[in-house]
């Protein structure tokens, strides 16, 4: 149950920082991994967010 | 012309099929036409929802907003579309639990139980249609438009609008919910399709997407950064825009309807992720044709930029397909919310909600449809308006349906009646009748902030007691 709400708390984490503009507004247009660093940083945060839900949908035990 | 009627055939074909295929297994059954109670699999429940979920903005509005506001488009849609995922798993088990437990059928049967006089239930309804009739009946308006202009003949706007809600009207009609989540799953996987098909091809001919990327740096660099060339993509919009977002599973009745399908409160957690992968892949392809867009066609108005990535860089079988996708997308979303309308609607009056008449409901989604259609004809910029921030509208009754589902407790009228005069006000600022902002912040985030304070604290007080 802990784990599950560290989950959520990082989550929601993860789309305060993205969205906050020291993030938003300090990422200019620069080279990040050969591609914009602002499109680097949304797909990371995106990515991060996907393999959040999946080790919490792992951790309820459901099915399909 | 050719292909347009044969993939068109196919189209038409599959939603035939599915309609009857849930006629089959409906059985005749109030309750399986209305609501599908007896469930859907977790697999067809995802794809529905995210068809639903997105509509012809993914295939429109997405890579122009790419095209004009640059990359923080990503964070705007992508990270939001994503994150949604959690608020399913939230809300979504919470809900069908509740559901479950207390034998309600939806959000409307959810309000009658819990507040003590009908006023949230007016609250709610008036929300769903005041802000969801103009979305579908924009949608229809401008896919009809779109239509016209792409396809050779002179085949006019209504004809295509009044063919798709008829064909909508058709198969809701014989299959009910489950028909419209069948023919969901076809419209999302021609979605899907499409939009992936037009990105691949677009980046190929293009050079690949690093080229795109290096013109774009030359060329338009505010594409690169927030808030973009136009200064849209700032803090404040995006985080507005999120927590519209976030709402939608819970406020939108053809989303909600499709939680409450699911076969048992086990299934949501992996609907959620279903849906936020979903979302990811969906959207990705999205990125590479509005960059391609801002390159090749920076001056271009949205349509013609559309009609020239989607139709005329393409090869014939591939805009023809594109073109179905178009109406594919917007007759999932609108069959949808029609469909939820009629069936919220009448949940809202029942007395007996295990007596619920399905020829009620469809004789009220033959009307809102008709209405629809009326409306598409006549279009004002007030009803444009509306569409346009139904998302943000709709968020202001969040709250309320939470503090609903958590609450045990009868609750008074005081989270209704201030839900209610937030939606008043904010529809009075989006008429430009009050300022749209209040000492710098923005209306909608302001109004989101009260109701949000209000049900908090509502529940905090009942549950101190």
């Amino acid at each position: 149950m802990k784990i599950t709400k560290l989950i959520d708390c990082i989550a929601v984490l993860v789309c305060v920082l993205t969205m906050s503009p020291i993030v938003l507004e300090s990422s200019g247009g620069e080279i990040l991994f050969g591609y914009p660093r602002l499109l680097v940083l949304g797909l990371l945060s995106s990515i991060t967010l996907l393999a959040l839900l999946f080790i919490r949908v792992c951790i309820s035990g459901s099915r399909i | 012309m050719s292909w347009i009627i044969v993939i068109g055939l196919i189209y038409i074909s599959a939603l035939v099929y599915s309609a009857y295929y849930a006629k089959r297994i409906n059985s005749d059954n109030a309750d399986e036409i209305l609501l599908a109670r007896s469930g859907v699999p977790t697999l067809l429940l995802f794809l529905s929802f995210s068809a639903t979920l997105f509509s012809t903005f993914t295939l429109i509005g997405v890579p122009d907003f790419f095209r004009n506001h640059g990359l923080a488009t990503w964070v705007f849609i992508g990270v939001s579309d994503v994150a949604m995922g959690f608020i399913v798993l939230w809300f979504g088990s919470k809900y069908r639990r509740v559901l479950e437990a207390e034998g309600l059928r939806g959000v409307s049967s959810l309000l009658k139980s819990r507040y003590k006089s009908p006023i949230a239930l007016f609250v709610y309804i008036l929300g769903i249609f005041v802000f969801l009739a103009p979305y579908v009946t924009i949608q229809i308006k401008g896919i009809s438009g779109i239509a016209t202009a792409l396809t050779p003949g002179d085949i006019p706007s209504w004809i295509w609008a009044f063919g798709m809600l008829f064909l909508i009207l058709m198969y809701s009609w014989i299959g009910g919910l489950r028909a419209i989540m069948y023919s969901d799953v076809v419209q999302g996987l021609v979605l899907l399709m499409v939009i992936w098909v037009v990105a691949t091809t677009l980046t190929s001919d293009f050079g690949g997407l690093t080229a795109v990327f290096d013109n774009v740096r030359n060329n338009t660099p505010a594409l690169l950064e927030a808030p973009g060339p136009k200064g849209l993509m700032s803090a404040q919009f995006l985080i507005a825009s999120f927590i519209a977002i976030m709402w939608m599973p819970i406020t939108q009745p053809q989303l909600t309807t499709r939680v409450a399908a699911a076969k048992s409160p086990k299934e949501i957690p992996v609907m959620a992720l279903g849906i936020s992968v979903f979302a990811f892949i969906i959207l990705l392809p999205t990125i590479a044709i509005g960059m391609i867009g801002a390159v090749a066609y920076p001056d271009l108005g949205a349509s013609e930029f559309l009609a020239k990535v989607l139709v005329e860089q393409q090869t014939p079988l591939i805009g023809a397909l594109a073109i179905v996708g178009l109406l594919a997308a917007a007759m999932s979303t609108a069959d949808s919310q029609l469909f939820a309308l009629g069936s919220e609607s009448q949940l809202s009056t029942a007395k007996d909600e295990t007596k619920l008449n399905r020829s009620f409901t469809r004789i009220l989604v033959v009307l809102f449809a008709v209405g629809c259609f009326a409306l598409s004809q006549i279009t004002s910029s007030e009803l444009v308006s509306l569409a346009r921030v139904s998302f943000a509208g709709t968020a202001l009754i969040g709250p309320m349906i939470l503090l609903a589902l958590y609450s045990t407790k009868p609750l008074t009228n005081f989270s209704p009646l201030i839900t209610g005069l937030c939606l008043i006000f904010f529809l009075l600022g989006n008429l430009s009748l009050i300022p749209m902002s209040l000492l710098g912040v923005r209306l909608d985030l302001v109004l989101m902030a009260l109701t949000t304070l209000v049900a908090s604290s509502e529940y905090f007080i009942i549950n101190q007691r």
